[in-house]
């Protein structure tokens, strides 16, 4: 299935930037998520585990199941300033 | 002389004209570290309860710590002390750039100002020797002109100055020093305070070194941190696209308050609208990066905008709060808007979060009727109208029309109004940071019950809970512990003298290796735990001798979820407020309705004996 994708913040340092990616059916977020890391042995990705999502505009989790077609917005934000 | 120290406290008294230079004690370095630390201690002791934030009894500190000025990176911090005029009670707020450092080259650790002069003067330290100097030529000027001006007449390219514009000059409580053009320690009214006491500027220009304890550690620790950033993509963001890396992410993802608190950014911005703000779309006006002294990230620009609808020849990035504060907390999406209110705040020597809040609160009681375009001076204060945002921050900094009674907050302007309170959005009458404490839950304690309310730079748990740290967030059965712990460590890094993203660096005793390599007194965690204490509830004590009480540190209900919201990630949370004061309080051994805490916390942790005595002296 094919899912398109946008990243706001700093998702992109940490994820691979798609606007579309391939994925198998029923994958959900989180498993989409670790396919989309940009890996690194000594890469520090703890922020990663502060990421918000939404599917179609709706808010989702990681557990959130994905289908042909979604849009799924990934938003990493640091707080400070 | 200690090591990280200048060594030296200055107290100077404006309606004597006088003075006075002291020692600093190896006591008072070792029990409250620097910055807001001695502040405390020294306000606590030479400060008379009941003074009127705006008389002359008030005293305002200038204050570093042991790593300011220093080789160790980060080190670029000092903090504003003083009553605070917005809250009535302590107030603390610190700052980068290069006036800390310089103040300390010029042989201080902290300046502490009291009395007030008969006409405006500035303060002029430089290498030891300090002198209080006519200002008169300087008043109206704002903080840019102010410091280029001393710059030239006292012929010091290298001069650094912390100035009230004009609006601390008319007493704003809204206003604060600006140092080097645009950094400020912003939040509660220090900039009222200066004026109050005519006090324009502190200039400061120095030569001397300060010494560390180990040097070659300092080096060794500097390399392991710039090994880290390289490796840290979040830090990296933030290098290159300063704190507003995050302002369109921030709208949407819950952090970032939407439309005075009571919006949901993804239907009331939406994801397109937001990007306007993102760092992306901000970094087309960067002329050049900026860094504070000694940082290794440079999270500041300067950027540039003369075909906007407000040309900038040259201002500064706006930091992550700046743009949510005018950005989606008024439905604004306008990045010149964003600019212009930033440049404005601070040319006017404004604290940007709380002017910010104050047009929020205008706009939602013009949005309901509350406030009628008459009392706005005409203005359309509709929701995210750019114009009229830009027209009432001016009206705001120079106190002109509605921009008289706004200059001085919210509350204020509620009270003066007799109407719109419903809508307040604030922690004790302070306007609240940008975090959102219904995505952060740790934020909700720390904005209504730390002695400085208001502030997303105390007490770390909303932090840690924001970066993702704690997974059960909504779990308020047993937040003590590490909210205390947070809190603790959060005040030893402040007072050090070191800035908050000190956190990129990867390396989780960095505070104690730090302290440990400039000061020469070995750090442990418990150290920071004990010391980080020890200055918490020296805060608390100043607050408690005010006769505040914790039934007095009051936060909007909206802002904790009362009620929850209907839409968007953060649907149905309400925060329980009164448990996670409890687990604190509890924990800090603190009584939760006198807020008096036991003699026995108190005496396990030393140095608190005139509070003792206070407290337990019949």
């Amino acid at each position: 299935m094919k899912v398109k994708i946008k990243m706001l913040g700093l998702a992109a340092a940490y994820l691979k930037e798609r606007e579309f990616v391939e994925l198998p059916q029923g994958i959900t977020v989180e498993e989409m998520l670790s396919r989309l890391v940009k890996n690194g042995e000594r890469r520090d990705l703890s922020l990663l585990k502060a990421a918000t999502f939404f599917v179609n505009q709706e808010p989702a989790g990681r557990d959130t199941v994905l289908h042909d077609g979604d849009e799924v917005i990934i938003i990493l934000h640091m707080a400070g300033g | 002389m200690l090591p990280g120290y200048a060594g030296k406290l200055l107290f100077v008294d404006l309606t004597n004209n006088s003075i006075v230079e002291e020692n600093l004690s190896e006591e008072l370095a070792r029990n409250f570290i620097g910055g807001y630390g001695i502040g405390a201690k020294i306000l606590y002791d030479m400060m008379p309860p009941g003074a009127d934030p705006l008389g002359p009894e008030n005293i305002i500190g200038f204050t570093t710590g042991p790593c300011t000025g220093t080789k160790a990176f980060f080190g670029s911090r000092y903090t504003l002390v003083h009553k605070s005029p917005v809250t009535g009670g302590w107030n603390d707020a610190n700052s980068g750039g290069f006036f800390g450092p310089e103040l300390k080259k010029a042989g201080y650790d902290a300046v502490f100002v009291r009395g007030r002069a008969p006409k405006p003067v500035y303060l002029y330290i430089h290498d030891g020797k300090a002198e209080i100097r006519d200002a008169s030529h300087l008043w109206g000027k704002d903080t840019k002109e102010t410091w280029a001006e001393l710059q030239a007449e006292l012929q010091l390219p290298g001069l650094r100055v912390a100035a009230i514009g004009p609006a601390g000059e008319k007493m704003s409580l809204l206003a604060c020093p600006i140092n080097d053009g645009h950094r400020a320690p912003g939040r509660g009214g220090g900039g009222a305070v200066m004026g109050s006491k005519n006090l324009k500027a502190v200039a400061v220009y120095g030569t001397g070194k300060i010494s560390v304890a180990d040097p070659d550690k300092i080096r060794e620790i500097n390399r392991q941190i710039a090994a880290n950033i390289k490796n840290n993509p979040g830090a990296q963001a933030f290098s290159t696209m300063g704190t507003g890396s995050s302002t369109a992410a921030s709208a949407l993802s819950g952090d970032s308050p939407v439309k005075n608190w009571s919006g949901v950014g993804i239907t009331d911005i939406g994801a397109e609208n937001a990007e306007k703000l993102s760092a992306a779309s901000l970094d087309k006006y960067k002329v050049r990066k900026y860094s504070c002294f000694n940082c290794p990230l440079g999270c500041g620009a300067i950027y540039r905008d003369v075909k906007g609808r407000w040309p900038l020849e040259e201002t500064e990035r706006p930091e992550y709060e700046t743009s949510s504060a005018f950005g989606s907390l008024l439905l604004n999406t306008d990045a010149d808007v964003v600019l212009k209110c930033n440049d404005l705040c601070n040319r006017y020597g404004l604290d940007t979060i709380s002017t910010g809040g104050t047009v929020a609160w205008a706009m939602e009681c013009y949005n309901r009727g509350i406030l009628t375009r008459a009392e706005l001076d005409g203005i359309d204060l509709t929701w995210g109208n750019g114009e009229a945002i830009v027209a009432l921050t001016q009206k705001i900094a120079d106190q002109e029309g509605c921009g008289a009674i706004l200059a001085h907050g919210s509350a204020y302007a509620a009270e003066k109004y007799g109407k719109g309170k419903e809508y307040l959005q604030t922690a004790s009458g302070i306007e609240l940071p940008m975090h959102d404490p219904r995505l952060a839950p740790g934020f909700a304690r720390t904005y209504q019950y730390d002695p400085t309310p208001g502030r997303h730079v105390k007490g770390s748990l909303g932090l840690m809970q924001a970066f993702g740290a704690i997974p059960d967030k909504y779990n308020y059965s047993n937040t003590g512990p590490m909210d205390v712990r947070a809190t603790a460590a959060q005040e030893v890094e402040n007072c050090a003298g070191l800035c908050t993203f000190i956190s990129m660096c990867g390396i989780m005793d960095i505070k104690e290796q730090f302290l440990t390599a400039v000061t020469g007194r070995t750090f442990t965690q418990e150290d920071t735990y004990r010391t980080g204490l020890r200055i918490l509830n020296m805060r608390h004590a100043f607050n408690l001798r005010e006769g505040l009480r914790p039934a007095d540190f009051t936060i909007s209900p909206r802002v904790v979820g009362k009620p929850p919201l209907a839409d968007g990630p953060l649907k149905g949370v309400e925060i329980d407020t009164r448990q996670l004061a409890i687990n604190f309080f509890t924990h800090a051994g603190w009584d939760m309705e006198t807020g008096k805490p036991s003699l026995e916390s108190l005496q396990q942790l030393g140095g608190l004996e005139k509070v003792i005595a206070d407290l337990y002296t019949v």
